[in-house]
């Protein structure tokens, strides 16, 4: 009950107990006038009894108030009357309670039975409204959760469909090229085609290998071994990935940041995910590549810096995407490399931006927030 | 889910010869999760805007929806009461209460309702804001950055379902500023708390995922930035 109606019954109640209090007065006026007719009986034993009936009459009182009433009576009527006001006070307050329960569980069938309905919250102090708030907070979960998954799923779907695109094409490719090795050939000709062959072969195995590690962190079934690993150490473990390709083409991977700076991350995923980058940018013209690093007590930042041929502004907001190609891609390029990048971090509670100027280069900024958080 | 929905709000002040159109016919939604800028210069309105989704002033006409609940039909006991469980305000100018430490003006809104925080949701937020080492200091013996921390906390305690946050930097300086704007991120991010930002200055909206320019009391540009 709310404080109106408490305010209401305490009011009730005062108003009773003054009532019988007054009555009690009035019964203690009867005591005293059954003394006074104790005293007098002795009296009338002896003389007269109408005389002295007609003497007390003068003085106010009656024949009809000469019966003792004992105190116990009149106690317990008080008590009794109070004793039946509280009753009757709870049980009121018993039925507006389960009132409310039974309101909750008209919510919670309209919920199950899949309606839209909502209004439970109440805005009224009081435990039963902390109880439908909280009610509510579930069903928001679970309506998220039911969301999540239909999204989840008719993501898989649209996977699944590019997948299968993808593979078709360098499998009807090998198809072709099996054919025409049948027939009969000059030897040059032999060659380029199994040359093609070999080609095909290397995308099917990327693909495969591509698709088969977005599908674990998709389903999530990847298990991460977080650690705090220094940033200095994994820009380490990149530089000697690409120590070849790096004399090859001359470019240049460097890092700048804080000797002690850490990472809490998986190091086996995250170096996969940063070297998918820094592949991008050497593949895309990069002679330099920096690491910066930055860490405060929300986030570690690392910033990959390249001056590569920069990307352009229309394919911007759709480099993560799977399967995107920009116009100027590499042809043996599928396009999943940055979007393997984007799932490994997310899958690891971080983000991941990008800037980019045509020209001039282009620069991904991964966050990674603190363990305590 | 629609978590914030403003349909054709207009808020109009003064009357006759003194009438001043703050608010001309508002039209928007919030998802939930989403991180919303509100960007305008002084006097376009965006201020009044947070006041009416804050439920601290009545709009002349239109509706608020706040996760369903169309809040202008409230009355004042309700609204307070919807205002401390559902909704996180910050302000610019940080409001704290100066008798109450750091912990005791993060707990309000729980004590309001009468319940107590927990131990370990106490030290799990205070370790988000960086203030472990402060829980027992009185907001004059803070910065400004950390009492806006404190803020901060006392608007998401209760998890409520949108956060409005009114120039939140405009009292700091610029390192304090990029702890509240990363602060915020992160929240957005890892709990998904949407949150509703007012803001005159361009960069701090930059970092929103969407943008809404108000201008003159009207909705001129309303974009996605990521």
């Amino acid at each position: 009950m709310n404080k109106k109606k408490w305010f209401i019954c305490i009011c009730l109640c005062i108003v009773v107990n003054i009532g019988i209090c007054v009555c009690l007065g009035r019964t203690k006026e009867k005591e005293i006038n059954s003394w006074i007719y104790r005293m007098t009986e002795k009296i009338l034993e002896t003389e007269d009894k109408q005389e002295v009936t007609d003497i007390l009459k003068k003085y106010g009182v009656e024949e009809s108030e000469f019966h003792p009433i004992s105190m116990a009576i009149d106690i317990t009527c008080i008590g009794l009357l109070n004793g039946i006001l509280f009753w009757g006070i709870s049980l009121y307050d018993r039925k507006q309670r389960d009132k409310k329960i039974r309101e909750m569980e008209q919510y919670c069938e309209e919920i199950l039975a899949g309606k839209e309905t909502l209004q439970l919250i109440d805005n009224e102090e009081g435990s039963f409204s902390f109880l439908n708030n909280k009610v509510y907070d579930i069903t928001m979960l679970l309506r998220e959760n039911n969301a999540f998954l239909k999204k989840s799923k008719s993501e898989l779907e649209q996977f699944l469909a590019d997948i299968s695109h993808q593979l078709k094409t360098p499998i009807t490719s090998l198809y072709m090229v099996n054919e025409l090795l049948r027939m009969d050939l000059p030897q040059e000709k032999k060659e380029l085609f199994l040359d093609n062959m070999q080609k095909d072969l290397m995308k099917i195995e990327w693909l495969v290998k591509g698709i088969l590690n977005l599908a674990k962190l998709d389903s999530g079934t990847v298990v991460l071994k977080k650690e705090e690993i220094y940033i200095k150490d994994l820009l380490k473990e990149v530089q000697e990935r690409f120590d070849v390709l790096c004399e090859v083409t001359g470019s240049h991977i460097w890092g700048e940041g804080e000797e002690k700076s850490k990472l809490w991350c998986d190091l086996h995923w995250t170096k996969e995910c940063v070297c998918n980058i820094v592949k991008n940018a050497i593949e895309h013209g990069a002679t330099e590549v920096k690491f910066f690093w930055e860490e405060n007590y929300i986030y570690t930042m690392l910033s990959i810096k390249d001056n590569g041929e920069g990307i352009e502004k229309e394919d911007l907001p759709h480099i993560f995407e799977r399967f995107y190609k920009s116009k100027n891609a590499k042809e043996d390029s599928v396009g999943l490399g940055l979007a393997f990048a984007k799932s490994i971090v997310k899958y690891q509670g971080g983000d991941i931006e990008v800037k980019s100027q045509k020209e001039k280069g282009t620069e991904f900024l991964i966050k990674f927030y603190q363990k305590s958080l | 889910m629609e978590i914030l929905k403003i349909e054709n709000l207009c808020k109009t002040y003064g009357m006759n010869d003194t009438k001043v159109k703050a608010l001309d016919n508002i039209n928007f939604s919030v998802a939930r999760g989403e991180f919303v800028a509100i960007i305008g210069a002084s006097g376009s309105g965006k201020s009044t805007l947070l006041h009416l989704i804050g439920g601290v002033d009545k709009a002349t006409s239109g509706k608020v929806y706040i996760d369903g609940t169309e809040i202008l039909s409230l009355n004042n006991d309700k609204m307070a009461i919807f205002r401390r469980r559902q909704l996180g305000l910050i302000y610019q100018f940080y409001n704290l209460i100066p008798i109450l430490n750091v912990e005791e003006n993060i707990a309000l809104p729980c004590r309001l309702d009468g319940k107590r925080v927990e131990k370990e949701k106490m030290e799990e937020m205070l370790s988000i804001l960086n203030l472990t080492n402060r829980k027992e200091y009185l907001p004059n013996q803070l910065s400004g950055g950390q009492q806006q921390r404190v803020s901060i906390g006392r608007a998401l305690i209760n998890h409520p379902a949108i956060v409005l946050a009114d120039e939140p930097t405009g009292n700091l300086d610029s390192k304090s500023s990029r702890e509240i704007i990363d602060l915020l991120k992160m929240t957005n991010r890892k709990y998904n708390q949407t949150i509703l930002l007012i803001t005159h200055d361009e960069k701090i909206a930059l970092e929103a995922d969407r943008i809404i320019t108000i201008a003159d009391g009207k909705m001129i540009k309303d974009e996605k930035v990521r």
